[in-house]
C-alpha cells in the first residue's frame, strides 16, 4: 500500500487507498458456487466476527458483504461474490468506517450499477 | 518490780481467757515506757492499735477510691455528614476497586478474539512488485465492493417500493457510528 500511495494517481481514489492496509482477492472459474456457498456457510460459522452488511442474490449473480469492526472503526471488510463463471473473494483491512463505504458506493459506484 | 500479774494476764490471754477490762490492763501497761527486757517482746501486739489509730485517711481518699470505681466517661464526638457514611463510603470503594479489578483481568485474559486485529502484515508478500499493477488491481476490487453495495442498496430502495413488500433477495443492515 505504501508503494502505491506514492503513485500520482486519482485523489479520491488515493483517500481512499490511504484508509485500507492491506487488500487480498482470491479468485475460482471452477465450482463457482459451491466454492461461494461454502464461503458463506464459513462466514456465518463465524458470525461473531464478522457482521453481515449487505447481500445481493440473483440467479446469476450473488454478493455477501461482511464487516468487522473493533470499537467503532470497520478494520475488514468481506465481499464474497459469485458470478456466472467467476468467484471472488476480496478482503480489505484498514481504518474504514461508514463514510468510507458511503465514499465507495457513491464515487465509484455510479458507473458500475 | 514485781510483773508476775502482767504475766499471769498475758498467760491467760494466749488462752484466750481474758476479759475486756483486763485486755486493756495489758494495753495500758504495755503503753508506757519502761517496758522489762522479757516483756518487750509483747509491747508491739499491744500497741499496734493505737498506733493504727492515729492513721487518718487522707484529703485526696475519697477522690482515689471514686476514680477507681466510677465508670469511665465517654466523650461526645461531633459526627458529620461523611464521618457518618465512611463506613458505606469505604465498602462502596472496595466494591468499585474489586469490579475494575474484574474487569481489567476479564479483558486481559479472555479478551473476545473478534476485537483483536490479527493479522501479521510482516508475513504478506505482494503480489506485485510494480506499483501501478497493485494500484490496478486495488482499484478493480474496491469497484466490485461499490457495485455490489450498489447493487443492493438499490434493491433494497426499490423493495420499499414494492406493494406487498416482496422480497428482492437483497439486505442491508445499517452500520452503527
Amino acid at each position: 500500500m505504501e508503494k502505491v500511495m506514492n503513485l500520482n494517481m486519482d485523489d479520491g481514489m488515493m483517500k481512499m487507498i490511504s484508509d485500507l492496509k492491506s487488500m487480498q482477492m482470491v479468485t475460482a472459474k471452477i465450482h463457482v458456487k459451491r466454492y461461494y456457498h461454502e464461503a458463506v456457510a464459513l462466514a456465518k460459522k463465524n458470525a461473531d466476527r464478522f457482521l453481515p452488511y449487505a447481500s445481493y442474490g440473483r440467479k446469476k449473480l450473488n454478493y455477501e458483504i461482511m464487516i468487522r469492526k473493533r470499537r467503532k472503526a470497520i478494520v475488514e471488510l468481506v465481499m464474497l461474490m459469485c458470478e456466472d463463471d467467476n468467484f471472488s473473494v476480496i478482503n480489505f483491512t484498514g481504518n474504514m468506517d461508514r463514510r468510507f463505504i458511503d465514499k465507495l458506493a457513491s464515487s465509484m459506484g455510479a458507473n458500475s450499477r | 518490780m514485781d510483773y508476775k500479774y502482767i504475766e499471769q494476764l498475758l498467760g491467760r490471754y494466749w488462752q484466750c481467757e481474758t476479759s475486756i477490762e483486763e485486755e486493756q490492763i495489758l494495753r495500758v501497761f504495755f503503753s508506757q515506757k519502761g517496758i522489762p527486757d522479757d516483756l518487750r517482746p509483747y509491747q508491739s501486739l499491744f500497741v499496734y492499735e493505737q498506733s493504727l489509730s492515729n492513721e487518718k485517711l487522707g484529703e485526696d481518699f475519697d477522690n482515689k477510691i471514686l476514680e477507681r470505681i466510677s465508670a469511665p466517661v465517654v466523650k461526645a464526638r461531633k459526627l458529620t455528614l461523611v464521618g457518618r457514611f465512611m463506613p458505606m463510603l469505604r465498602a462502596a470503594a472496595m466494591v468499585a476497586i474489586l469490579f475494575t479489578l474484574g474487569n481489567v483481568a476479564q479483558q486481559t485474559f479472555f479478551a473476545n478474539d473478534k476485537n483483536v486485529l490479527d493479522y501479521n502484515y510482516a508475513s504478506y508478500k505482494d503480489t506485485y512488485s510494480d506499483p501501478k499493477m497493485a494500484y490496478e488491481q486495488i482499484s478493480s476490487a474496491l469497484q466490485k465492493v461499490s457495485k455490489g453495495i450498489n447493487k443492493s442498496h438499490k434493491l433494497m430502495a426499490d423493495s420499499l417500493h414494492r406493494p406487498n413488500g416482496a422480497d428482492t433477495g437483497a439486505n442491508h443492515i445499517d452500520v452503527e457510528e
